[in-house]
């Protein structure tokens, strides 16, 4: 064998174990974060201060800034002693990660959302809010570098967002930060916007592709086909990767109303389709959609349209040009002039690659429920979307009609089952009434 | 020399490709869940139900241990209100988020250790709604190559009434089983009692601290 393709292998194979070394600290990362609110949850400060570097800094809110790990416990511990008393719950769930690790995989920056219930002398509170944290390979291990979560909302329980805004604290007298606030915001009834970390996925920049020599064509060698085979399988990976991106940032854009950066997600034969609207054709559509649709572009004071990204399951195709994903939203909508909601929405969408970029084709969003805030999904329930709900009107029919809860509609699944391979049968024909299902169930049940 | 070296090249071939498929099999054991959760929400029973091995073990709460495959389909059966599926009825919502994985495959890569979060909302149209919230500490197996739920073992922290929510819950007292399983015994006593919210309980974690590689709690 040639030196010549010996030298080739081996740039290839030092260029996969870095992708694929990033690939692990993308898990690791997502460790650090998940767990940081697993511990919090039960009020495990001391273990949530040890996921921190020795010279990290933390910001919450309004806390300002606090330096160090120690000074990062402390601030935790303002809340009580480790472990919750009776009675106090602070569930903190967090979703929605776009993890950007450095090229060189020595550090990592990532955006991550949080949804939280808390409940303190018998008061029972929502939180929901952004974060942008840094991280750093330290070694082999990876901590986080710096924390800073903004609050989007904290709201009283009986009385919802809106009616019920609680202001953020405050920083600390007891133990004052090291320095103030880097960010002097309001939570709702405030809107802000915390910087993205990243471009947008589409219209941004790209990451770079190393500059690698050409590899003999398939068939010609065993040991340059089994590189290209691992090379293959680790693009795999970064196309799925690319997939969450592309979702979790189209809901992280809708949040903040960036219409702008929305349509960019598109070109110009994608199309969209959400709740009973029908369907939209192209990027112009898509951002009349939103900007005529939903309201002006920008976060507006009073108003909330959190169209949270969760559960995804994505499926690259084989030759990695197109791929499929489930997901669904969990949405916290409204404002002072408009009906204050929660929401709960399935997507299957579809995402293609354009010249090695992954961008939205098909978003088909059906709704599964909406109701008030102020009633519950017992009580209140807002119907599906028609074409003619609100303007503008769609360039085709809807696809697919069906009704939302309390009536019943399975999106059908872009998968086949994990385990047994076969595609899920159609509903049993009594879902969705009040038939006895027994009676019409099939052997496949 | 070119011969040392070409072996030096399968080397690390044969060993990125180890590396290769821990990072495959995170993913799929997270797709496995996510899976898992999207049949429950529409009432897809079987399909659920297939996802687990043979001999799989299923636990919630402290209603004990149903052991296998067949088990496991009454039980999921069982506790969404007895419906064959595939669907819901007319006004049942049974959305159970399956969130914040904390996947650990093991070294020979055969098994893994979940931890998940569950955010639910539940309801009847027309007479009641609760959101649920609680934690998951799982375990899987592959098996000819592809990854299944071994056990799944849920913990409810709470099931609260829309009205109220979690602020209104008080102390469960004595036995806290559900109803809907009153007729349905386990194969086995649960392994872990505990008392949900407002009690406090912490789930024990599968995996020691990210950085300080101790154990937690």
């Amino acid at each position: 064998m040639s030196e010549h393709l010996l030298d080739a292998l081996e740039a290839h194979l030092d260029s996969i174990e870095l992708r694929i070394a990033r690939q692990a600290s993308h898990e690791a990362i997502e460790r650090l974060q998940r767990s940081y609110c697993y511990f919090i949850d039960r009020g495990l400060w001391t273990a949530a201060a040890d996921l921190f570097a020795d010279d990290a800094t933390g910001e919450w809110g309004q806390s300002g800034v606090y330096k160090g790990k120690e000074r990062i416990r402390s601030y935790l511990a303002l809340r009580g002693p480790e472990g919750l008393g009776e009675g106090e719950l602070n569930t903190h769930i967090t979703c929605q990660p776009i993890i950007t690790v450095a090229d060189d995989n020595m550090s990592a920056k990532s955006r991550w959302r949080s949804d939280n219930m808390h409940c303190t002398d018998g008061t029972g509170s929502w939180s929901e809010g952004t974060y942008e944290n840094v991280y750093v390979n330290d070694g082999g291990v990876w901590k986080t570098a710096s924390m800073h979560y903004y609050v989007t909302l904290i709201c009283d329980y009986d009385k919802g967002w809106i009616a019920g805004d609680i202001p953020m604290d405050p920083p600390s007298e007891t133990l004052p930060p090291d320095s103030p606030p880097t960010e002097v915001y309001e939570s709702l009834p405030g809107a802000y916007l915390p910087a993205y970390h990243y471009p947008n996925p589409v219209t941004g920049e790209q990451p770079k592709k190393p500059d690698l020599p050409e590899l003999p064509e398939s068939g010609k060698d065993t040991l340059a086909d089994a590189v290209a085979a691992l090379s293959t399988r680790v693009e795999r990976l970064e196309d799925q990767r690319a997939c969450e991106k592309l979702q979790r940032s189209y809901g992280f854009y809708v949040d903040k109303a960036m219409w702008n950066d929305v349509s960019d997600l598109f070109v110009d034969d994608s199309t969209l389709e959400i709740g009973g609207r029908g369907v939209f054709l192209g990027k112009k559509r898509v951002l009349e959609y939103m900007g005529i649709g939903l309201g002006p572009t920008g976060p507006q004071r009073e108003q909330i349209i959190n169209h949270q990204q969760f559960q995804g399951v994505v499926t690259v195709a084989e030759d990695g040009k197109t791929a499929r994903g489930r997901w669904r939203a969990f949405v916290i909508g409204g404002s002072s002039w408009a009906p204050v909601n929660w929401g709960d929405c399935l997507y299957e969408n579809h995402y293609k690659k354009v010249d090695g970029v992954w961008v939205m084709d098909k978003l088909h969003a059906p709704f599964t429920m909406y109701t008030l805030y102020s009633d519950g999904w017992h009580k209140a329930t807002t119907p599906n979307t028609r074409p003619e709900s609100f303007p503008p009107p769609p360039d085709l029919a809807p696809t697919v009609v069906y009704l939302t809860y309390p009536n019943y509609y399975c999106e059908p699944f872009h998968y086949p089952n994990p385990v047994t391979g076969k595609e899920a049968p159609p509903p049993n024909p009594a879902a969705g009434g009040v038939a006895n299902m027994a009676d019409f169930a099939s052997e496949e049940s | 020399m070119s011969a040392e070296r070409q072996e030096r090249i399968e080397a690390r071939i044969a060993q990125l490709n180890a590396e290769l498929q821990k990072r495959e099999d995170y993913q799929a054991i997270i797709r496995l869940q996510r899976a898992y959760g999207f049949y429950i929400d529409k009432g897809y029973w079987r399909d659920a139900s297939d996802l687990f091995t043979e001999d799989a073990t299923y636990e919630q709460g402290v209603d004990g241990v149903f052991v296998g495959r067949d088990r496991i389909h009454q039980v999921i059966v069982k506790l969404s209100g007895g419906n064959p599926g595939p669907g819901l009825p007319f006004g049942q919502l049974y959305e159970r988020f399956q969130l914040q994985p904390v996947i650990s495959v093991s070294e020979d890569g055969q098994s893994a250790f979940g931890r998940w979060h569950e955010l639910a909302m539940l309801g009847q149209y027309g007479e009641h709604a609760e959101w649920g919230e609680g934690v998951y500490e799982n375990r899987y197996r592959k098996e000819d190559g592809v990854w299944k739920i071994a056990a799944l073992h849920y913990f409810p922290n709470f099931v609260a009434p829309y009205e109220g929510g979690w602020a209104v819950l008080k102390p469960v007292e004595g036995d806290w089983r559900s109803p809907e399983l009153a007729d349905f015994p386990p194969d086995a006593p649960p392994t872990v009692n505990y008392k949900p919210f407002p009690d406090q309980f912490t789930v024990p974690f599968h995996y020691p601290h990210p950085v300080t590689g101790k154990a937690v709690a």
